[in-house]
């Protein structure tokens, strides 16, 4: 029913109250952001639940979009980024730290080897989940979802320059984490 | 990092292509001659790889009926917070036909069904190749105009429409010949959606995700296509795709997800790559041996004792050893034994008996097609039970009969056609399995 339908005209079917539309900015986007949220270090339960809110404040926010004002995908994320700000000062969740556990990486088993290995093989997911949270919100939204540093730069509400020094910064400690380099 | 070189700090603006022209060429210029910033390079790359090609995980349920019933004011963020998605799902899907009564709309995704109702079908219709049949028929009514399936409708990874659509039309295509008839315009609409999306340089995908999988899965179904359907005007384009494939083999012998010469190969993707290149010498495309042999070379290197491939290194098994082992068995299967130094033992690949197999429960699709053709062409008892459970479990909801819900490791990023396409394709095998035989004589 949308096919080649882009987000900008589907917005302007939801701020009419059409559901169909915002079920299908839903079924393009859910993907992503549940994964932005898994990868901010949510488990799949917290995500999802996360990735919902997002997509309700998206409904109640609606009037609020602007297809002239900037991306859809900075829209979406910029709120994603809200909820995750807000659950974890709900859960009273360090942004800063993780443990080892929640640091495995998603989708399967950590890649630990096994003790007699030289060197235990760090799994660069890993490495990701253990950058501090300004660091790794930049990579996953670069790399992970595929923005460019302008679109990052709005998201993040900081100047193009840092988005760029962070991502130097992120890789240069998951280079030094996973042993390469110092 | 007082002694760091000050223009590093340029390494990924360069790599991720924020930097201008004229900048990024004296980047590249410069790291030629810096040590520091060649070693940065690097590891920069190989890192960046890794993670574009970590996998997408998105939620396990398409979430559009549960927001919408929420901004219908029929749950709350609190019931939410109990994990509503994880615990009452289904209640959600009633819930939504409620909400969609409410709103006064239907449901656009066949994916998720508005009503729980089941078609009347005959238990006894929907066994043997009367599963195949609706398996096909529920492919073919949901491809699209331009020939592709928009996989992303039914809880799929767009990024990896082109290969799963490719695995759609090798279903569609793979049917006993009797029924192909019925779906040759099918077939022809999907093989002429791949070739729309290959590039000049061959390649049948953009630099996304996963790219060597939509690339590879792209040449083997256009090369089945071309064994059944005798159409030459696929033989170029697949010889191009071959030829990319050719071009983008490291230089160990294996492949990277982007096909980028700065990647680490993984057998999950080099036995993709290797199956393309074996039906093409199956087919008579000519200059692809020695490719062949060094990726089966590098193959054996990072296989144990008992031929098992690990991941990037042997013994490197992240997401289980079975899949991967039935891939390689596969490929030995078809051709590939005349590549590998040593004989092979598919039955030690594959273990015994009813023990074989990832998912006895039959929802490993994408594993169980590998094991299902990588063992007797006749079948036999293990397979005869795999089909029992895959047709057992095939739907007879209205809007979905036929197809198979995603509900295995992989069904996130493949969704219903995914499934739908590789239980279609294993339960073709007794047709199948023979056909390729033949075509690898």
């Amino acid at each position: 029913m949308f096919e080649g339908m882009d987000d900008i005209r589907l917005m302007g079917l939801v701020k009419g109250g059409d559901m169909d539309a915002f079920s299908e900015i839903i079924r393009r986007h859910q993907s992503h952001l549940v994964n932005f949220f898994r990868r901010m270090n949510a488990h799949i339960d917290e995500a999802e639940a996360c990735a919902q809110e997002t997509f309700v404040r998206l409904y109640d926010y609606r009037g609020r979009y602007s297809a002239r004002g900037s991306k859809f995908t900075t829209f979406l994320f910029t709120l994603a980024r809200h909820v995750w700000a807000d659950e974890c000062r709900r859960t009273r969740r360090s942004k800063e730290t993780v443990s080892l556990d929640d640091a495995a990486p998603i989708g399967g088993k950590a890649a630990a080897g096994d003790a007699d290995r030289a060197g235990v093989r760090m799994d660069v997911e890993a490495a990701l989940a253990r950058l501090p949270e300004k660091l790794r919100e930049a990579v996953v939204l670069s790399v992970c979802e595929g923005m460019d540093y302008q679109e990052i730069s709005e998201i993040l509400e900081i100047p193009l320059g840092t988005v760029k020094s962070r991502m130097f910064v992120a890789f240069t400690q998951m280079r030094k984490d996973l042993g390469h380099g110092g | 990092m007082a002694d760091r070189c000050a223009k590093a700090e340029d390494v990924m603006a360069y790599l991720q292509g924020e930097m201008s022209e004229a900048d990024s060429a004296r980047f590249a210029t410069h790291a030629a001659s810096c040590a520091e910033c060649g070693r940065m390079l690097a590891d920069c790359r190989a890192l960046l790889g890794d993670l574009r090609a970590a996998p997408i995980q998105g939620p396990r349920k398409d979430m559009a009926p549960a927001v919408v019933a929420e901004i219908a004011g029929l749950t709350t963020a609190a019931r939410r917070r109990m994990k509503i998605l994880g615990v009452a799902a289904a209640a959600c899907v009633v819930v939504a036909a409620v909400a969609g009564f409410v709103i006064g709309r239907k449901s656009i995704d066949n994916s998720v069904p508005s009503q729980t109702v089941q078609a009347p079908v005959p238990e006894a219709s929907v066994q043997g190749t009367d599963a195949v049949s609706m398996a096909v028929d529920w492919l073919a009514q949901n491809q699209e105009k331009d020939g592709k399936w928009a996989v992303g409708k039914f809880g799929g990874n767009p990024q990896y429409e082109i290969g799963i659509s490719a695995l759609a039309v090798m279903a569609l295509s793979g049917c006993e010949p009797a029924t192909r008839a019925k779906y040759a315009e099918n077939v022809r609409k999907g093989a002429n959606f791949l070739l729309s999306r290959q590039t000049p340089a061959g390649r049948f995908s953009e630099d996304l995700h996963g790219t060597m999988y939509n690339h590879a899965i792209a040449t083997v179904c256009l090369i089945e296509v071309y064994a059944t359907e005798k159409d030459e005007r696929l033989k170029e384009p697949i010889r191009s795709a071959l030829a990319c494939i050719r071009r983008t083999q490291l230089p160990g012998g294996g492949w990277g997800y982007f096909g980028e010469v700065s990647e680490w190969p993984n057998s999950a993707v080099s036995l993709w790559a290797l199956q393309a290149l074996l039906w093409a010498d199956a087919m008579g495309f000519e200059g692809f041996a020695p490719t062949l042999q060094s990726g089966f070379t590098w193959l054996a290197g990072l296989s144990d004792d008992r031929g098992r491939p690990g991941y990037r290194s042997a013994a490197d098994f992240p997401y289980g050893a079975e899949t991967l082992s039935a891939m390689a068995a596969f490929c030995y299967a078809y051709g590939g034994a005349k590549y590998a130094g040593t004989p092979v033992d598919n039955k030690a690949l594959l273990g015994e008996g009813s023990e074989r197999g990832s998912s006895p429960d039959g929802t490993d699709f994408y594993g169980l097609y590998f094991q299902a053709y990588a063992g007797q062409p006749e079948g036999g008892g293990w397979y005869n039970g795999l089909a029992k459970k895959l047709t057992d479990r095939q739907s007879r909801e209205i809007g979905l009969l036929g197809s198979w819900d995603a509900a295995d490791h992989w069904g996130y990023v493949g969704g219903r056609v995914y499934a739908t396409a590789f239980a279609a394709l294993i339960l073709e095998m007794p047709d199948r399995a023979p056909w390729l035989k033949r075509l690898h004589r």
